[in-house]
């Protein structure tokens, strides 16, 4: 029987070499695992109190935590926090990329521990980025990873997948945000929920990778368990680009493989657009908005803070000075380090932004950069709920692309990418 | 075992609660779910927390999507310790409904209950079977029947008693 891209992938991670499909419940064994906080502030605890001694060994060679959410040094509670990462994974042989490193789902694939045909299981929502590398890639919980690390494998219910077809040539100023925020907001947070997606058409072939995994990373804001993109040679270069050698197996759905529901979407039409308070599938063109006066720009998080978004944002904020607080986070230490050497830090700091090492800062509201109750805010991450940033329900937080976050922070009012 | 008929006072809450309403991430680095789980709702209806006991009200009903958004297991631990003994929806979001049965708070999806519940009515839901009966309203109606496999999971307090049991076996 035809198979989906999912279907195939848990199919080849299932513990008893099951043949899987949509609806069944199987046992597998992830490729890799990715963890952060959840691990010492809840997985530890559950660990030890079950009298486990050992992690599994086949986990602990292929986990890898990043600490990415507490800040470096920012509170005592998460200084604790991080202090019990760094005793456990030792003890344990677990790879640690300590604070300051980069956010998970940056530093992640550009170690090469997300590759095609892997299973890829995380302690953080937005694990589904790394569908980007035609990867099946789901969020699951600081419980679910104290059974992988007793157990070496946990369960998984098949996911129905659904169908998203993007074609077309994007407009000038329109970016993969842009795309995935409109998507998102015509199918609302719920259409995907318990299925996976599956992506295909020329605009998402066209996207690089860091574009591709602006998309993917949102596949959780319309529910969907995992966002699998097609295998091509871009993901075969990126792959050869890390240290990881590449172990890659790519995965093609069935021609006749069975789609929940098929979405075709023309590129071509899209203009500038943000997420609007307090959902991020509350969505309306940047043209339709009226004048929306910002008090904090937020550029960061693991939606939008590769080199290619940096490069964006350097482009448009060259030569000109910020009107309103603008704080700019690169997704990993080595995205810091290029950014420096291309000179667009220097850019940054001539405009008048404030540049900061790399966290998931604002966006988790946990450390820097959080908004205050009344505030305006402009965001190029993931959620906008009330409170999401820091503040309360007069807190308003809106969501856009780099560009329209870089030429907002030159007027000091949401403005389309394109307008200066 | 922990029982799967529940019965109680019932608190109401609207479509698309997110988990960072349900538990604010500024109160993660708590750890302490006793403690952290004091802040529960608080973006939306400050002092849920008290008017759990106050007013009596174990069960939560709400309407879609359900704990969309981050992953944290923190969610559904501080609602069972904040005192809810179930939440009954229109729908969950995925991770949040497996989360809930890892930590041993019961979940069952009901199409339609947001119409066939008031604050403050009584509920008797039954998780075999899947029955729920409004006792104040004098009606009654069906859910989602939780999976068998899920079930037994719930029954024993949800997954860390399972892998206790599993260490113990293969010591």
């Amino acid at each position: 029987m035809a198979q989906t891209i999912s279907e195939k992938i848990l199919s080849n991670h299932s513990v008893e070499n099951l043949i899987a499909y949509s609806g069944d419940r199987i046992d597998v064994k992830p490729s890799t695992v990715l963890s952060n906080e959840m691990l010492p502030m809840i997985s530890i605890a559950k660990f030890l109190q079950t009298g486990a001694k050992y992690v599994k060994s086949d986990i602990a060679e292929n986990m890898l935590v990043i600490l990415d959410h507490g800040g470096f040094g920012v509170t005592d509670k998460y200084i604790d926090i991080h202090e019990l990462a760094r005793r456990f994974t030792r003890d344990h042989n677990i790879k640690l990329m300590d604070t300051g490193a980069g956010i998970s789902h940056v530093v992640f694939p550009e170690l090469g521990y997300a590759q095609p045909g892997y299973l890829i299981l995380g302690t953080d929502s937005h694990t589904v980025n790394h569908g980007a590398f035609n990867a099946y890639a789901q969020g699951i919980g600081a419980s679910d990873l104290v059974e992988l690390m007793i157990k070496g494998y946990t369960w998984l219910a098949v996911p129905d997948t659904n169908l998203i077809r993007v074609n077309g040539k994007l407009p000038a100023n329109v970016y993969s945000k842009d795309l995935i925020l409109t998507i998102n907001g015509e199918k609302k947070m719920d259409w995907s929920t318990d299925k996976a997606i599956e992506w295909q058409g020329s605009t998402i072939s066209d996207f690089s990778l860091e574009a591709r995994m602006t998309i993917s990373n949102m596949a959780v804001e319309q529910g969907a368990v995992a966002g699998i993109m097609p295998f091509d040679n871009k993901v075969e270069n990126y792959i050869n680009s890390t240290p990881m050698k590449n172990q890659s197996r790519p995965v093609f759905p069935d021609k006749d493989a069975n789609y929940s529901e098929i979405f075709d979407f023309d590129a071509s039409t899209l203009s500038p657009v943000v997420a609007i308070p307090h959902s991020p599938d509350n969505v309306k063109p940047v043209s339709e908005l009226g004048s929306v006066e910002l008090d904090q720009i937020f550029m960061g998080s693991c939606t939008n803070s590769r080199i290619e978004d940096l490069e964006i944002i350097a482009r448009i904020l060259k030569n000109n000075r910020v009107k309103v607080r603008t704080l700019i986070i690169p997704g990993s230490a080595s995205v810091a380090l290029e950014a420096v050497k291309r000179g667009y830090v220097e850019i940054f700091m001539q405009a008048g932004a404030i540049w900061s090492y790399s966290t998931c800062g604002a966006c988790f509201g946990g450390t820097l950069g959080r908004v205050g109750p009344e505030m305006t805010a402009l965001s190029t991450s993931n959620r906008n709920f009330i409170g999401r940033m820091g503040g309360d329900d007069t807190s308003k937080v809106y969501l856009g692309s780099p560009a329209t976050a870089a030429q907002s922070a030159i007027t000091g009012v949401i403005t389309s990418s394109g307008v200066i | 075992m922990i029982e799967l008929n529940i019965n109680g006072k019932v608190m109401k809450f609207g479509d698309g609660i997110n988990t960072d309403v349900i538990i604010p991430s500024k109160y993660l680095e708590l750890r302490d779910p006793s403690i952290f789980s004091k802040h529960i709702m608080e973006p939306i209806r400050p002092g849920v927390f008290n008017d759990i006991a106050k007013l009596g009200m174990t069960v939560l009903v709400a309407g879609n999507d359900f704990g969309s958004g981050s992953s944290r297991e923190q969610a559904p631990e501080a609602l069972k310790q904040a005192g809810f003994d179930a939440v009954v929806a229109e729908s969950f979001a995925t991770i949040f409904y497996r989360n809930s049965i890892n930590v041993g708070l019961p979940v069952m999806e009901i199409p339609g209950v947001a119409k066939f519940v008031e604050e403050g009515d009584h509920l008797s839901i039954n998780f075999d079977t899947a029955e729920v009966r409004n006792i104040t309203q004098s009606t009654s109606m069906s859910g989602k029947k939780t999976n068998s496999f899920l079930l037994d999971k719930l029954r024993i307090g949800g997954l860390i008693p399972e892998l206790q049991e599993f260490v113990r076996r293969n010591k």
